[in-house]
């Protein structure tokens, strides 16, 4: 057999073999979904679920709901998706407020609350963690 | 047409059927043929019932695509030309992971690596075929053993805390599956929080003892059984006990696919060419799963639910 053929099959497997602990690493560091990216740890944890609440700040300060536009909602879906799978390796929630305070002259900022649920291991309740994004006009 | 159905399948017996001359090379074959299979059905599911993402990579017609080509190569799979037939596979179950990006199941990857190696190494030639079986085998190894590691490491299985979470929120299936283990007041306090989503509901602890052993049974089972498949002495019953375990996590998901998929890995534990002796039924299977998930209410839905997405 070709050695470079055997070498690629044992790197691949080696990679198979630790790539599981690396992605534990990744849960607990970046929060990222268990469920997904291979680490086979799908049923090990209620699977989580993320909700990208986004509102505007007016001139006057108030905050509020905004009409959002169509790129604004595919943004923010594209967003909630990316979040819901890499945690807080997916860009942070800054971003998505300023890119979407960019479409919206008449505001006088966007923030961004993201809402994560898990089930907190010592009372067994369900909780929500909250993060948020801010973007005010310079 | 049945009688045409039949004589297919017949001649599909034929051709997989152990012959005297039988070596590790058949078994290989049929390996690679019933992943590639398996591929082809799990695209197939993407086609009959589309992935609804904002995030994937290119239109439906991609997937039609990709289908028709996998599905070709499981066909030629079957030839003398079955040496191709994962190399071509390949590419395409690459632009289907590509696809579908972060949201690709588990599954998809477990099929992308066992296509990978069979593309690589030639089950025709002796030492590559060994190299082969070690490979799947070691990578069934992994794949069992860190399910069980992963439950233990988060810790959600102990007191049957996820359980209990799937019984109150996740689909009938689970709450047919372990309800009997509760009493009716416990299951009709998991029905009411399954209505709900709002913070410090709970708490997601069941008392049933039953249920708690078998929590800890589950994830302890995937972590030993693995071990039991490494020894000699051992393998052939821990494989049938697996296999047995196996169906039996299903239940409550529903997701034949991994079961097919991941039975055909554990038929390489025994001895003699059980992938190729039980090809055509597992073939079958597959064929009845992918009509189950254009013809749902005609074929049963029962076996479909996760349809391969987990």
């Amino acid at each position: 057999m070709n050695p470079l053929k055997r070498r690629w099959v044992i790197i691949l497997l080696v990679l198979l073999t630790f790539w599981p602990l690396a992605h534990r690493v990744l849960v607990a560091k970046f929060n990222v979904n268990p469920w997904k990216l291979a680490g086979w740890a799908m049923f090990c944890v209620p699977n989580p679920k993320t909700k990208v609440r986004p509102y505007g700040i007016s001139k006057d300060g108030t905050k509020g709901p905004f009409t959002a536009t169509p790129e604004d909602i595919y943004e923010i879906n594209i967003y909630n998706h990316r979040r819901g799978i890499l945690g807080s390796l997916a860009p942070h929630p800054d971003e998505i407020a300023k890119r979407v305070l960019a479409r919206h002259p008449e505001l006088e900022g966007v923030g961004v609350n993201i809402y994560q649920y898990h089930v907190d291991l010592k009372t067994a309740l369900l909780k929500w963690e909250l993060e948020k994004g801010l973007a005010r006009r310079e | 047409m049945i009688d045409l159905a039949k004589r297919r399948l017949s001649q599909l017996c034929e051709l997989l059927a152990e012959s005297p001359n039988t070596s590790l090379s058949d078994n290989l074959r049929a390996f690679r043929f019933l992943v590639l299979v398996h591929a082809s059905v799990q695209s197939w599911g993407y086609v009959a019932r589309p992935l609804r993402s904002l995030h994937l990579a290119f239109p439906q017609t991609g997937i039609w695509i990709v289908s028709v080509t996998i599905t070709a190569c499981s066909v030629l799979a079957l030839t003398r030309y079955s040496r191709w037939a994962p190399v071509i596979a390949l590419p395409a179950l690459f632009a289907r992971l590509c696809w579908s990006g972060l949201w690709t199941p588990n599954h998809t990857y477990l099929a992308f690596f066992c296509v990978t190696l069979t593309a690589v190494l030639d089950p025709e030639r002796e030492d590559e075929g060994v190299l082969l079986q070690q490979s799947l085998r070691w990578m069934t190894f992994v794949v069992f053993f860190y399910t069980g590691l992963q439950k233990l490491l988060h810790g959600y299985w102990f007191r049957g805390e996820f359980l209990a979470w799937m019984v109150s929120h996740g689909t009938d299936t689970w709450r047919s599956t372990f309800g009997w283990l509760l009493s009716a007041e416990e299951l009709a306090r998991m029905k009411t929080l399954g209505q709900t989503m709002r913070p410090d509901t709970g708490p997601y602890r069941i008392e049933s003892v039953p249920f708690v052993l078998l929590s800890n049974f589950t994830w302890i089972a995937e972590m030993v059984l693995p071990l039991l498949l490494l020894l000699r002495r051992t393998r052939v019953a821990s494989t049938i006990f697996a296999i047995a375990f196996v169906a039996m996590i299903q239940l409550a998901p529903r997701e034949s696919m991994f079961f097919l998929g991941f039975t055909n890995l554990l038929l390489l534990f025994l001895p003699g060419n059980w992938n190729l002796r039980l090809a055509p039924v597992i073939a079958f299977c597959y064929i009845y799963l992918i009509a189950a998930l254009i013809f749902p209410e005609q074929l049963g839905n029962f076996a479909i639910k996760a349809s391969g997405r987990i």
